[in-house]
């Protein structure tokens, strides 16, 4: 058998060598003004509530039955529902009780097994593999499921097919200019099923719908020029900078928080890391030619080719052993399997993959 | 088989990946992606084996009965294949959605081992006209991602090669009903014999010529037809199916036979290699699903 | 042959109140958004889950809460005798239950007009094999980062004469009755009790007590199988 599961033991060495990232397994970083919080250890927090001088005590909550009793006052029961009780005066305001958890009989509760942040107030527990849960401003790339009368439906690995209305698009004649009956009815040479967009959450409505926005220039169909009719030429020409290759879906807790979504690599690809785990993997295009160029795919070389090959398999590997995705963990990732001398094949080997995702995560930790 | 839409754009690419010989995940046009696997890990099978390749998984059980035999054949042994696609593998496969895609795969594996060539069934007679081993040889695909055809196939080969029936004597006759004595010795076993068994080679018509083997499943959504060519350890073709629907030109099937026939004597041999390595490991412990 | 021997052994050589060895895994499979496998002795269960997702037939969408849905199918070879249909009234009577379960545990409102399809794979079944395909679910949704009140642990547990027995094999179920419970471990509350074969209303306490005990245990080791899982992945994911 090929290393696979032993991948994870060795992984666990790793991390322990790591340990000057502490905290941000399952460790909420409380305040010590405000909650007594001792325990750096890497484990869940189960909080005695019968405390009410807003002291955590690391405890059973539940007194008879098995196991966790006995730990009580050490450290918390080995699970992963955080549990925290807040000082009686503080009363939660709904915006604080974060994603992932939820409130019972006056104490936050995790609904889902991951690690927890803690931004002032607000606590939230994110699982390492979810569905996209939307935030306004975020810059997503997803594919066209359905054209319907006046909006498409585009899938971007979240709960709910988002939306993308016609009046949310740039269309010709600039951004003043109100759609009309004949937009409406060339919907589809604009955008079909199968397409990809690169576009901005622009608002999350009640029931939990996005809605997106591909106002800007920077955002548009990531795509090429074969759409039929003026508008979609138009548009295309418009927004130009993504053009053909590759899509990669990892999961969205892996996706680094970052304002620029798009990264020109230097190893010559541009990446868009969508927030929702799609991560799209175009060759670069030259700057001067930026506006008007349109890359013709027969003359995407195979150097460039290998570079998006190498680039795609090291992201895959990346997201096989859940390492966070960023410009610089890809590049390393890259520049790694390079130095250990790996053909881009070789890293579809599970052995190979788990070799340079250690030593990818060796070099950054240096 | 996955519901994959990709667009213009990401065909574009593959297709002209291919042409110039560099697949998107860095292979070449012939080459396999690695396999994993492992047999015996269902007890209460004969014979099991389960096979990872790429993102695919089939787990392959047999069991072996003893029923009468057909009359038309009174002295050969039955093979019966059923495949299931597991909910598992795809939403898709819920309720009945699967059955289609089973009912090709169990056909082909039908047409693969129908011939004497590539198994000995004689050998399966127990009372000549009375009682045969039927062996049943059940696959789920556990998961569904790009040449199925390929990976089921070697799945049955390594199940049937781990196959291990337990020896049945007669000890006598009562009245016209035979009387039949199981061996319970886990030494005194049958086995089958799969030297000739042969494997599925798979080739996806890229564009015009150009034809790919292992495809990924965003790569089967770029092609629209496949050969599906049976090959036994000496290179010899013993059944192709065409499917989907597209054309081939005749030089093309040709080549891609060639091709199979070439790649199989290959495959067999590291599958061969690798079940015989596994069976020489004293007190394998089974790995299982971890 | 007895169930429990003179010595008060089981024929496996437990003691009545003992489990059968548990291992689960978490995550096997990328394609579903979660998967687990679970072992409970012989017992065997792969769980799949995907979603939360749009609804495939618009016809079953709630805009209140999710809809979950589950298929449970068998090998062909899980049992001593070849199962010759992978699904059948009884796994789908199974089904149901399980979906069930699952529709009390799932934070259902936190995903108005989705859909969860549960699937689980029966790959052995050597007795229990309701609650091991509810444990493989609840750490499958678990790995999916699906929203839950609470884990679902779920055990089997019996009555041998006057001896209650926990986690009972497929050969001491046929001698007595199998009563099923399902509950959320930290809640400490049922959420599903089913029982095959008759059952004294007088013994009835001393056996859901006991399942509820084993639930506690298994739950144990589910819990320390998630947090192993978090902290191998964990670990790296730390690097930011």
């Amino acid at each position: 058998m090929t290393p696979y599961q032993q991948g994870n033991k060795s992984q666990v060495t790793v991390s322990s060598s790591s340990s000057s990232h502490p905290g941000v397994w399952l460790v909420a970083e409380l305040e010590v003004s405000e909650l007594v919080c001792a325990s750096v250890r890497r484990i869940a927090l189960h909080v005695n509530t019968a405390t009410t001088t807003g002291k955590l005590i690391f405890g059973a909550k539940r007194e008879a039955g098995l196991g966790t009793g006995e730990e009580g006052g050490k450290c918390g029961a080995y699970r992963p529902w955080w549990v925290c009780k807040r000082p009686p005066t503080s009363v939660l305001s709904p915006q604080e009780r974060g994603h992932g958890t939820y409130m019972e009989k006056g104490v936050q509760v995790a609904s889902v097994a991951g690690c927890v942040t803690r931004v002032n107030r607000l606590i939230t527990v994110t699982p390492l593999r979810q569905v996209y849960q939307g935030a306004v401003g975020d810059t997503v790339v997803g594919r066209i499921t359905r054209v319907q009368n006046n909006r498409w439906k585009v899938d971007v690995n979240s709960r709910l097919d988002a939306e993308l209305r016609l009046s949310n698009i740039q269309l010709p004649g600039g951004e003043q200019r109100r759609c009309s009956v004949e937009d409406e009815r060339d919907m589809r040479a604009l955008l079909t099923e199968g397409d990809l967009v690169c576009v901005e959450v622009q608002k999350i409505c009640d029931d939990g719908l996005l809605r997106l926005a591909a106002r800007s220039n920077k955002f548009g169909k990531v795509s090429d020029l074969h759409g039929q009719g003026s508008l979609a030429r138009y548009i295309t020409q418009q927004i130009q900078c993504l053009t053909a290759s590759t899509l990669v879906a990892v999961s969205p807790s892996l996706i680094a928080q970052d304002k620029q979504r798009m990264h020109d690599l230097p190893c010559g690809a541009r990446v868009v890391f969508g927030a929702n785990g799609y991560v799209y993997i175009t060759p670069t295009v030259p700057q001067e030619q930026a506006s008007t160029y349109i890359v013709n795919f027969e003359e995407v070389p195979v150097e460039v080719r290998k570079t998006i090959g190498r680039l795609r398999n090291c992201l895959k590997l990346l997201a096989h052993h859940s390492i966070m995705i960023s410009p610089t963990s890809v590049m390393t990732a890259y520049d790694t399997s390079i130095e250990l001398e790996f053909e881009v094949r070789d890293l579809l080997k599970l052995d190979v993959m788990q070799d340079v995702a250690l030593a990818a995560v060796q070099s950054m930790n240096k | 088989m996955a519901d994959i839409t990709l667009s213009e754009s990401e065909k574009r690419y593959i297709v002209d990946g291919v042409k110039l010989g560099l697949r998107v995940d860095g292979r070449e046009r012939l080459d396999y992606q690695h396999m994993e696997i492992e047999t015996g890990l269902v007890s209460t099978a004969n014979g099991s084996a389960r096979l990872r390749h790429g993102c695919t998984d089939v787990l392959v059980t047999v069991k072996m009965e003893m029923e009468p035999p057909p009359t038309h054949q009174p002295k050969d042994g039955l093979i019966n294949f059923f495949v299931n696609c597991s909910a598992n593998a795809a939403p898709e496969f819920e309720g009945r959605g699967g059955e289609d895609l089973a009912t090709s795969l169990s056909a082909m594996l039908d047409g693969l081992y129908a011939s004497p060539m590539s198994l000995d069934r004689s050998r399966l007679c127990v009372v000549p006209g009375k009682y045969v081993k039927v062996l049943y040889v059940d696959v789920e695909i556990l998961e569904c991602g790009g040449s199925l055809f390929d990976t089921v196939s070697l799945g049955v080969k390594a199940a049937l090669y781990a196959t291990r029936m337990p020896k049945i004597y007669i000890t006598g006759e009562d009245g016209g009903e035979m009387e039949f004595m199981v061996s319970e010795n886990p030494q005194e076993v049958d086995r089958v014999d799969v030297s000739n068994a042969p494997i599925l080679i798979t080739h996806l018509r890229i564009t015009e010529n150009l034809t790919i083997v292992d495809p990924s499943p965003e790569e089967e959504c770029c092609g629209p037809v496949q050969v599906v060519v049976g090959v036994n350890p000496k290179g010899l073709i013993t059944a192709t199916q065409q499917f989907g629907a597209g054309t081939f030109a005749p030089q093309t099937l040709a080549d891609s036979f060639k091709s199979a026939s070439a790649l199989g004597v290959k495959i067999h041999q590291q599958l061969m290699q690798r079940l015989q390595q596994e069976e020489n490991v004293p007190n394998r412990k089974i790995r299982g699903f971890w | 042959m007895d169930v429990i021997s003179p010595e008060g052994l089981r024929q496996d050589g437990r003691t009545p109140t003992c489990l059968r060895d548990i291992s689960c895994r978490l995550g096997l499979y990328d394609r579903p958004n979660g998967s687990a496998y679970i072992e409970i002795g012989n017992t065997k269960v792969l769980a799949a889950v995907y979603g939360p997702r749009e609804v495939r037939s618009l016809s079953k969408q709630n805009l209140d809460e999710c809809v979950i849905q589950c298929e449970m199918s068998r090998i062909a070879a899980c049992q001593g005798e070849r199962v010759r249909r992978p699904r059948d009234q009884r796994t789908r009577a199974l089904s149901l239950q399980i979906a069930g379960v699952f529709h009390a545990a799932i934070r259902k409102t936190k995903y108005p007009g989705s859909q969860i399809d549960i699937y689980v794979q029966v790959l052995q079944a050597d007795g229990g094999v309701t609650s091991a395909c509810i444990n493989a679910s609840a750490l499958a949704l678990i790995h999916a980062g699906v929203e839950l009140m609470d884990y679902v642990v779920s055990c089997t547990a019996s009555i041998n004469k006057t001896t209650p027995i926990l986690d009972v094999t497929q050969q001491e179920s046929v001698t007595g009755c199998e009563v099923t419970v399902s509950m959320l471990p930290n809640k400490g509350s049922v959420v599903s009790l089913d029982c095959a074969h008759t059952l004294h209303l007088d013994q009835l306490d001393e056996v859901v007590d006991l399942a509820m005990e084993g639930c506690q245990q298994i739950y144990k080791v589910m819990s320390q199988e998630v947090e192993t899982y978090l902290q191998d992945k964990n670990a790296v994911m730390s690097h930011q």
